[in-house]
């Protein structure tokens, strides 16, 4: 394949795919490490009923209009989900099932109804998302990326998901002491004084920033897997936060990658004639890296991998030392 | 790993695969094969005379299995060492639990569609656990709840051409479950509001007596309220023959509360009382004389 034809057809796509990884697994590291996994999940799911209402009250299917929507509908159903536990004792699983897919349900009934699945807009494309179709037909060659003309055609969602990740790692890192004493130790930062809900609040947001924007572009499968499966996966490499999330950075990156090229490639190269879904590839991959990662239980393995293993070995306390 | 995260990330993977399964099959067969929302909407509409045959007999199944399996699943849900202990098979009991769910996952999702599935597994239970706190009252009861959901949903989605009848039901569950959020009788928001509204009336009648007693005056309107209307106080403030009595009381109590308060020998006895209502209804009359008793030895 040419240059020119890779810059067009695939590069965007593959970057795209890489920076709604990113900024998925991202706050991912915190849910997962918090056991609040499944509020991706949970997310992913509410984003439909607020795009669609997004579409309903401004008629246009405006990125922001829809972009605003799905974040209302999020913050509602955290909102709803925080006032129900608290008033019916009820376990926090539980009343997550029952408002996402009542939302769920919501949003499937407003879409039916309206003359909303005439237009881009259905189900099938909310899962899957449409990756394969973010091309860039502007581009002439690699010289395209330095030529204004040419990246002003780019797809709008590219600097849409790079602005949204530089912005999640931007605040990961200034709340990066009150994000992981909380997540650690809730009542030892209580007793900082940290605001410890309104943190857990602001997770959660920008976790519904980060599904909301990589969702548009990739479908909620890509986002419920890179919520999970980087982060968990890199949960396994180290026991130290930092590096958890650049493995995880890692890890999100390579799913990306080698989903899209797998997707579009590999049935080629195996004799098939078309293409298969990009989102699952990338989904399925990053289930086999943390299927790797489990299986091969890096930590206590060699210290190149992670320094802090080796030190726990020496240290006096450790079990080999009773 | 987490159980969560384990359940996400087995969850995300698998369906990703899927997708891509089947996109190579819609490749394969040149577009023929159902959509993916679909299974993930259900086809109501479509269902033939067989399709409900076998839901209605998967269902039968399922029920009875469940039934035969009640007591052992009940046990292990609340305390499994305790069931273990009566010789419950754990392994098998939650293998039984994972088949049940997958077996009615499996019989319902051509038909009425995935998200239909998992929601009338959980708000149904849910709807149920906020109405009653007895296992025996629950299981029945979400039974019902997710039964009468599905007759009266599909009822509301013919009566339009355009409603998806696996929408609607989820949604009129989750009516009920709303409905019951705010009317259970213990756990409801109103029940909440009038137990929170109960507990403010006898702090305010107990800290006004107790004022009283000590000679202070009440000049809070809704205490003053409160007393007038228990006969206890005189439209200006001044305690009535009934209301000197109870002021007594609640002082006696305040003091024998304050002395077993000190004393670290009656801290469990002490954890028999809230703090708040009459001592006799804590304690039986010997108890109480002992108390006296003792209090005047200590003076």
């Amino acid at each position: 394949m040419s240059g020119a034809e890779f810059v067009a057809l695939s590069l965007t796509p593959i970057l795209i795919g890489v920076f709604a990884a990113i900024s998925c697994a991202l706050p991912g590291n915190f849910l997962v490490l918090r056991k609040q996994a499944l509020v991706g999940d949970a997310i992913s799911h509410v984003v439909l009923p607020g795009i669609v209402m997004g579409f309903l009250i401004t008629r246009s299917l405006d990125a922001w209009a829809m972009l605003l929507g799905a974040a209302a509908a999020a913050l509602f159903s955290v909102v709803a989900i925080d006032v129900i536990r608290r008033i019916s004792r009820i376990e926090t699983g539980a009343i997550m099932g029952v408002v996402f897919t009542t939302l769920f349900a919501l949003g499937v009934l407003l879409l039916e109804q309206s003359d909303a699945s005439s237009v881009h807009l259905d189900v099938e494309h909310a899962l899957m998302g449409n990756l394969e179709s973010l091309i860039w037909l502007e581009a002439r060659g690699w010289s395209s990326l330095l030529d204004p003309v040419a990246l002003a055609q780019l797809p709008p969602e590219l600097p849409r998901l790079a602005v949204s990740s530089v912005l999640i790692l931007g605040l990961m890192l200034v709340f990066w002491r009150p994000l992981k004493i909380s997540t650690f130790d809730e009542g030892y930062a209580e007793s900082l004084g940290l605001p410890v809900r309104a943190i857990s609040l602001g997770l959660v947001m920008v976790a519904a920033l980060a599904a909301v924007t990589a969702f548009d572009a990739v479908g909620s499968i890509i986002v419920i897997a890179m919520f999970i499966c980087p982060a968990a996966a890199a949960r396994l490499m180290t026991d130290r936060l930092s590096a958890q999330i650049w493995w995880s950075v890692v890890f999100a990156s390579l799913s990306a990658v080698l989903g899209y090229v797998l997707a579009g490639y590999g049935p080629l190269w195996i004799g098939f004639d078309h293409a298969v879904s990009a989102a699952g590839m990338i989904a399925t991959v990053s289930g086999l890296i943390l299927g790797a990662c489990a299986v091969l239980d890096p930590k206590g393995r060699p210290a190149w991998i992670d320094p802090s293993a080796h030190r726990r070995f020496l240290r006096p306390d450790s079990r080999f030392h009773p | 790993m987490t159980e969560d995260a384990a359940i996400g990330a087995v969850l995300s993977s698998f369906f990703g695969l899927g997708v891509v399964m089947l996109t190579l099959i819609q490749n394969m067969s040149a577009g023929q094969q159902a959509g993916l929302d679909h299974l993930l909407l259900g086809s109501t509409a479509a269902m033939l005379r067989e399709d409900a045959q076998i839901i209605a007999m998967g269902g039968a199944l399922v029920l009875c299995v469940a039934l035969l399996l009640h007591r052992p699943m009940m046990i292990t849900a609340f305390d499994e060492n305790f069931a273990q202990s009566l010789g419950v098979n754990l392994r098998f009991i939650d293998g039984a639990a994972m088949a049940l769910i997958l077996a009615v996952t499996v019989i319902g999702l051509k038909i009425v569609g995935l998200i239909l599935i998992v929601a009338l597994l959980i708000i149904p239970s849910v709807t149920a656990r906020l109405i009653s706190n007895r296992a025996n009252h629950i299981t029945p009861l979400a039974g019902v709840i997710g039964g009468v959901s599905g007759v009266v949903g599909a009822g509301i989605s013919s009566l339009a051409p355009d409603l998806p009848t696996g929408a609607i039901i989820v949604l009129v569950s989750g009516g009920f479950f709303l409905l019951a959020l705010f009317f259970a009788p213990a756990r409801g928001i109103l029940a909440s509001a009038a137990r929170a509204r109960t507990f403010q009336r006898r702090v305010h009648r107990r800290q006004g007596l107790l004022a009283l007693a000590q000679g202070y005056h009440v000049h809070e309107p809704y205490t003053r309220k409160l007393l007038q209307h228990d006969g206890h106080l005189r439209a200006d403030g001044v305690l009535t023959a009934r209301g000197e009595d109870a002021a007594k009381a609640a002082l006696r109590d305040e003091m024998r509360l304050a002395y077993l308060r000190r004393n670290p020998d009656y801290s469990e006895f002490l954890s028999r009382h809230d703090g708040l209502s009459d001592l006799s209804r804590s304690f039986t009359r010997d108890e109480l004389h002992h108390i006296d008793q003792a209090m005047e030895t200590a003076s």
